[in-house]
């Protein structure tokens, strides 16, 4: 029989319980659970979706803050039951706080900045509108030169990328340089409510369409260029992640981009459609969306991906 | 894969973590119903959450009138929201 010591030069520790931050490859007896605990490296197939704080104000298409990240996202506006919201809350990793509310309400609409310099802009019915969020107040800016429902888009308050449009499905794209839009090239397949992660100047833009497409472009400053489909066709989910490393999800679909290719992970504990987020590949937070456990949209998730995953050795 | 059913309210933070999806399946359905996995860790999280367990006939019934609200709130959309949204399918729990 081998003997641990003999081949690692110690014995294995008895713990009551599990350490709090193990390291790869560390082994170890639970005497709490009387069991051989052992741990493999991490990485986003071990990713998980676990509940968030629930919303203030449930609403579906939620524009959001799409450089915010887990711990620090704005739910701008969205949709209720029969009407728009011109809600906006704040999420600081375990609870949302309702801030002034924007100007002009509306859902389906795309979004870009951090929690505390948001850009928000189109959206129903359709409309060109832009705000912009200071920590405080909501602000009117200049227009978008096209009225987009479902646009989607990612950057920063000050350079941000509008993509597409789900009205006579849009292939136009704008960019924000802080004071403007300015039209620049197209996508080669026109939709809106797609999926659009990274910055004004390296995107990407996944899914979207009705009926539902799963092509995916790339954006890199100048041109779109298509790359590999999502495994599913996915429109009105949410991003996040960059251009490299993306991830989208919605209802039963979690897919995450390493450059190159999809890979399909473990999906939402609530399913939804009209889902929003932002953050990245490996920390990301998803708030709205319906129906949920009670069609009002309150949920929130937060996807983590482990470094270290724990296991129970077994015999079999 | 057998599962349990049970409603139960989303209290938000924490009412399901990180370890609980590793360790068993769940998924949250619309009339707050929660298809779980059916192991102990599952069982445990029922007692968490204080679910309160329903049959799978039950709880596919709450489903059901949840999707056919909605089902009956998109029909009476104009049809410029058709169009640009999806009407709410229905569900058929695992």
């Amino acid at each position: 029989m081998t003997v641990y010591k003999t081949i690692k030069g110690f014995t294995v520790q008895t713990i009551a319980g599990d350490p709090p931050t193990p390291n790869i490859g560390q082994i170890w007896y639970n005497s709490t659970s009387n069991t051989l605990k052992g741990t493999t490296a991490g990485g986003a197939a071990a990713g998980t979706w676990s509940s968030g704080g629930n919303m203030n104000t449930g609403r579906t298409s939620i524009l959001p803050s799409q450089g915010g990240t887990q711990t620090a996202a704005m739910a701008g506006a969205g949709g209720l039951p029969v009407s728009d919201s011109n809600s906006a809350e704040q999420y600081n990793g375990t609870s949302w706080t309702a801030v002034n509310n924007v100007n002009n309400a509306r859902s389906a609409g795309g979004g870009a900045g951090t929690s505390t310099a948001t850009l928000i802009f189109g959206g129903n019915s359709p409309t060109v509108d832009t705000e912009s969020f200071d920590g405080t107040n909501w602000t009117e800016l200049a227009n978008l030169n096209t009225s987009k429902e479902s646009p989607r888009g990612t950057g920063t308050q000050t350079a941000a990328i509008c993509v597409g449009g789900a009205n006579s499905n849009s292939n136009r794209t704008e960019t924000w340089n802080g004071s403007s839009w300015t039209e620049v090239a197209e996508l080669n397949t026109a939709r809106g409510a797609g999926q659009c992660m990274g910055l004004q100047t390296a995107a990407l833009f996944a899914g979207g369409g009705y009926p539902t497409v799963a092509v995916v472009e790339s954006w890199n400053g100048s041109s779109w260029t298509e790359v590999a489909d999502l495994n599913t066709g996915t429109n009105d989910g949410g991003a996040a992640g960059t251009q490299a490393l993306g991830l989208v999800f919605r209802l039963a679909t979690n897919e995450a981009w390493n450059g190159s290719s999809w890979t399909e992970l473990n999906n939402l504990g609530v399913p939804r459609q009209g889902i929003s987020g932002c953050g990245t590949q490996t920390a990301a937070v998803a708030f709205g969306g319906s129906p949920g456990p009670s069609a009002s949209g309150l949920a929130t998730e937060e996807w983590t991906v482990p470094d270290v995953v724990i296991k129970t050795v077994t015999t079999s | 894969m057998a599962n349990k059913y049970c409603t139960a309210n989303n209290w938000g933070k924490d009412f399901f973590t990180h370890e609980e999806r590793t360790n068993f399946y769940l998924s949250g359905q619309p009339g707050n119903v929660w298809v779980v996995g059916d192991n102990t860790h599952g069982d445990a999280w029922i007692a968490k959450v204080s679910g309160v367990s329903k049959t799978q006939v039950e709880a596919q019934a709450i489903v059901d009138a949840e999707i056919a609200t909605a089902q009956a709130a998109w029909d009476a959309e104009s049809d410029e929201h058709k169009a640009l949204h999806s009407r709410p399918t229905d569900i058929t729990l695992p």
